[in-house]
């Protein structure tokens, strides 16, 4: 019995994705097998930030036919080459104050999930109690606390922008965050000095992330939200809310320690255009760092060193060529924010072209043959493609055209070849003048020509060396007739 | 003839089902603090000290043990039968081929959601109680878990039309449960609104049930 057109289009979708997907996973295991052999030698420079506020070139190389960077060394900016093992326990991370996201992410109109709409705190009092950071709309878009007792598992109550309260806030009386980036920690910091780097796991407010170390000028657990030209303080312990500071031209709120010479001094970074604001929050004493006039969509990280000096750090990369450098540019800051040194480096950045263009290609035409998926690449990547802001869809096509050309020639002939193979089945063995088939499997390649055969497989070969026909003749009765 | 027939079929699945039961009753149970068996959690020290529903790993351990018993009963439907040639004495009752076969998705399909969705309910109903836990709770907590038990019913269709159509294992047979597995990794895991993975999963239900039905017609049996 025949299948309907609907049935053996269905079938066919789900046997050739099925297949494509089997294909793709066999190409990329035999594809990591053979890496280590096509790869080239490879470079990668990079800075790393000290405590002290030095900043170190980490050059590393990967030789041909390895997948891993092995030599290691360490260089000054002037070239002096250092021990790593003196130098390596120095290196410290820098806080990101890049602001890319605030011009470029449109507000967020998404479903956020709940893993991102929600923070638990610790707030260390007695009778302790669990406050929780919660953006109920889908959109993030505000956010509120909602304290619980640990003991009796009752619900405290609620922090918003007026204070506490025992009733949910209403829309206007929560913190807005809107339409900062898709986390709700965008434009809000914590005194959780264990979480600097990275946001807690917000499931289990008892877990040993949330170890809090009191930094000497600020103890207990406190929020900071930028909201409205105004930095605000919440204390969940004594149920406070209050309007720090102004900062009126603030886009990104953030944090950094300075911990040194026994002190560990608890500072907020206010990040605006032309600015970096640095604020001690028991003092409110400021220190304002000129920022370069740079383009939002840069790369920049602060560093606080131990001495209290600032290094603010703008990176560029090569729109054209990622692979080509990054260009680093330095600011060291005297503590009482006057610059005291500016220097600008052009290091290689991370090579992340392992293989040739061509063998890319290659690669790619084995595990993807399919012309509909190499031209949908050609046409649709360079709308994708963005360095540094920057995106021009004419050099961005000339840019992939010239990765993925053996790809694209290669699926187009195996897009004909297939295609015509399978107009010759459907003309030899099914007598069907039809083209839809040959155009579709011709448009998924080798994956097409692979779900048509196994939708429909070959008919069993007749001694004549005829196929078997679909409808068999009906053999006639023999003998005659009796009239009766 | 139909109660007879779907009482057959779940009393055929009732094993593995249990044991899924079994198993997320464990899973859910730990979350409140009232486990069958005391074992070293894999996710927290005990009740308060997650936010219920918003763990990670225990919902991919729940969507994994739904998963994998969803494609066991989908298997064991189809191939089981076929395999002792009961499938022929089955399909010689005075019934189209067709209701036969969603009789047997109903009792399959019925039996997957009541083995995830009655402990889901008990654990949000748990949730949703004032004073259990020092965390606050909301409905749309519950939804990926939900979409865990969509995802779960997808792949339990494309499981027993595995099992069903004819076809070399080392071959094009297990060509559709793999295309079902990765667009439902797709509609669970890809960030998107609720109703839109919902619309997806419906469709490719739909998509299955419309195969399967299919296949049952066409099919030739001895």
């Amino acid at each position: 019995m025949p299948r309907t057109p609907l049935s053996s289009g269905l079938l066919f979708a789900f046997l050739t994705v099925g297949y494509a997907l089997v294909h793709l996973m066999v190409g990329l295991w035999c594809g990591s097998l053979l890496e280590p052999i096509l790869t080239k030698e490879a470079v990668s420079e990079h800075v790393q930030w000290t405590k002290s506020g030095d900043m170190i070139v980490q050059r590393s190389v990967r030789p041909a036919g390895s997948i891993q960077y092995s030599q290691v060394t360490y260089n000054t900016l002037d070239g002096v080459e250092l021990p790593a093992s003196e130098i390596q326990s120095q290196f410290t991370t820098p806080v990101g104050i890049g602001t890319w996201w605030s011009s470029t992410t449109p507000p967020t109109v998404d479903v956020v999930p709940w893993s991102k709409r929600i923070q638990s705190l610790h707030d260390r009092g007695t009778p302790p109690a669990f406050w929780y950071l919660i953006a109920p709309a889908t959109d993030h878009s505000d956010f509120y606390l909602v304290g619980y007792d640990v003991n009796s598992r009752q619900k405290i109550g609620y922090l918003g922008v007026q204070g506490f309260s025992l009733q949910e806030p209403a829309r206007d009386a929560r913190f807005a965050t809107r339409p900062y980036g898709d986390e709700l920690w965008d434009r809000l910091t914590t005194s959780n000095i264990s979480n600097l780097r990275g946001y807690p796991d917000p499931f289990e407010p008892r877990g040993q992330d949330h170890e809090d170390i009191d930094c000497d000028n600020v103890t207990g657990v406190r929020v900071w939200v930028l909201m409205g030209g105004s930095v605000y303080e919440i204390d969940p312990r004594r149920r406070t809310v209050r309007e720090l500071l102004k900062a009126d031209s603030a886009l990104l709120l953030t944090k950094t320690i300075l911990e040194g010479n026994g002190k560990r001094v608890f500072h907020l970074l206010l990040r605006s255009d032309d600015a970096l604001t640095v604020v001690d929050p028991a003092t409110l004493e400021q220190r304002r760092l000129a920022l370069p006039p740079t383009g939002r969509h840069q790369a920049m990280y602060a560093l606080e060193a131990a001495d209290g000096r600032f290094v603010v750090t703008t990176t560029t990369y090569n729109p054209s060529d990622p692979n080509t450098g990054v260009k680093y540019e330095f600011r060291w800051f005297n503590t009482d924010g006057s610059l005291a040194r500016s220097l600008s480096r052009e290091l290689l950045g991370r090579q992340s072209q392992q293989l040739e263009p061509e063998t890319q290609s290659v690669g790619l035409a084995v595990c993807l043959p399919a012309p509909i998926l190499s031209l949908g690449v050609t046409l649709l990547a360079p709308l994708f493609m963005v360095f540094d802001g920057v995106g021009d869809y004419s050099a961005n096509l000339a840019f992939v055209a010239r990765w993925i050309a053996v790809w694209v020639l290669a699926t187009l002939a195996t897009g004909v070849a297939c295609g015509w193979a399978c107009r010759r089945r459907e003309l030899e063995i099914y007598q069907s003048r039809s083209w839809m088939w040959p155009i579709v499997v011709g448009l998924l390649g080798w994956f097409g020509w692979v779900g048509y055969h196994c939708l429909r497989p070959l008919p069993a070969k007749l001694p004549d060396g005829r196929w078997m026909p679909r409808r068999p003749d009906v053999v006639p009765p023999l003998g005659c007739e009796l009239m009766a | 003839m139909w109660p007879a027939l779907v009482w057959k079929e779940w009393r055929e699945c009732s094993i593995f089902a249990g044991l899924a039961f079994l198993a997320l009753a464990q899973l859910l149970g730990e979350a409140m603090d009232l486990p069958l068996v005391r074992l070293v959690s894999l996710f927290s020290t005990g009740r308060g000290a997650e936010i219920p529903l918003l763990s990670g790993g225990r919902e991919a351990l729940f969507t994994w043990i739904m998963v994998l018993v969803a494609v066991i009963i989908g298997f064991q439907q189809t191939l089981w039968e076929s395999w002792r040639q009961t499938t022929l004495f089955l399909l010689h009752r005075p019934a189209p081929r067709s209701q036969i076969y969603l009789c047997k998705l109903f009792a399959g399909g019925s039996l997957l959601l009541l083995v995830g969705a009655v402990p889901l309910l008990v654990f949000c109903l748990w949730a949703a109680t004032p004073a259990t836990h020092a965390s606050p709770f909301y409905w749309s907590m519950s939804e990926p878990w939900c979409r865990s038990l969509a995802s779960a019913l997808a792949c339990y269709l494309g499981a027993f039309y595995c099992g069903l159509r004819p076809a070399r294992w080392i071959g094009s047979r297990l060509l559709p449960a793999i295309t079902t597995g990765l667009l439902v990794m797709g509609l669970k895991y890809v960030p998107m609104p609720g109703l839109w993975a919902y619309f997806g999963l419906i469709v490719l239900a739909a998509g299955l049930v419309f195969l399967i039905l299919e296949e049952a017609r066409v099919r030739e049996y001895p």
